[in-house]
């Protein structure tokens, strides 16, 4: 998958899983606030992306996790990591 | 090293759980199978806490999947000689009860598995069998509070 591709799966994924318009997930948009997580969305967020994504989401994951582009890199580095 | 087959009942669920009478709510701790599912039991009794009406009543089972819950969490941290941390339900979804909920003398089985976990917190899915007939089943978000434990 390409990585236009896989940024546009996290977008839906994201829309969907947490009920927010996908055209709010703009790369420099504030993911905590964009999605209204609180501390119990987070483990919502790791099985969204485990299930999506094929690896297992750690704590040290979302260190730095700032904006969806921060999001979409770790995401990404991730599966290169597995692949 | 416990074996992930283990059998622990009576006093000894008390060091898997912080919970203490009469406020236990699991009597038996089964381990860990290979796919991860955990197995507890409760036997219900007419002088269990939650009990009223002749039955278990539903936040009864709520505690029950919690506590399974946290012998799990207190299996896995006690293998590895670490205290058991306090368990707190962060949030029940998605769960569904049978509306013949349990009476005196019935036991029941539970299943716990762990879809996922960060930040202290897990999320879990829980299946509370009555014999052969499931009398909840859904999920739970728990927090673990294991820093208060280790200070």
């Amino acid at each position: 998958m390409e990585k236009e591709e896989i940024i546009q799966k996290i977008r839906e994924t994201l829309a969907e899983g947490f009920e927010v318009d996908i055209e709010e997930i703009q790369p420099e948009a504030p993911m905590v606030q964009t999605l209204e997580m609180d501390s119990l969305d987070f483990v919502d967020m790791v099985v969204l992306i485990e299930k999506n994504f094929g690896f297992k989401v750690t704590a040290k994951d979302f260190e730095g996790v700032k904006t969806f582009s921060d999001l979409y890199g770790m995401i990404l580095s991730r599966m290169n990591k597995e692949a | 090293m416990i074996p992930e087959s283990v059998n622990i009942s009576g006093a000894d669920i008390l060091s898997l759980v912080p919970q203490r009478p009469p406020m236990v709510m699991v009597d038996e701790f089964g381990g860990i199978a290979p796919d991860g599912r955990s197995w507890t039991a409760l036997t219900v009794r007419e002088d269990n806490v939650f009990f009223a009406g002749g039955s278990l009543a539903a936040p009864g089972i709520v505690e029950h999947i919690a506590q399974s819950a946290a012998a799990r969490a207190g299996f896995l941290h006690m293998r590895e000689n670490r205290p058991v941390p306090e368990g707190f339900i962060a949030s029940v979804e998605k769960m569904k009860f049978s509306l013949n909920l349990p009476k005196a003398g019935d036991r029941l089985e539970t299943s716990v598995e762990v879809l996922a976990d960060i930040f202290n917190m897990s999320l879990v899915h829980a299946v509370c069998r009555n014999g052969s007939e499931t009398v909840a089943e859904g999920n739970m978000k728990i927090y673990l509070n294991e820093e208060a434990q280790e200070k």
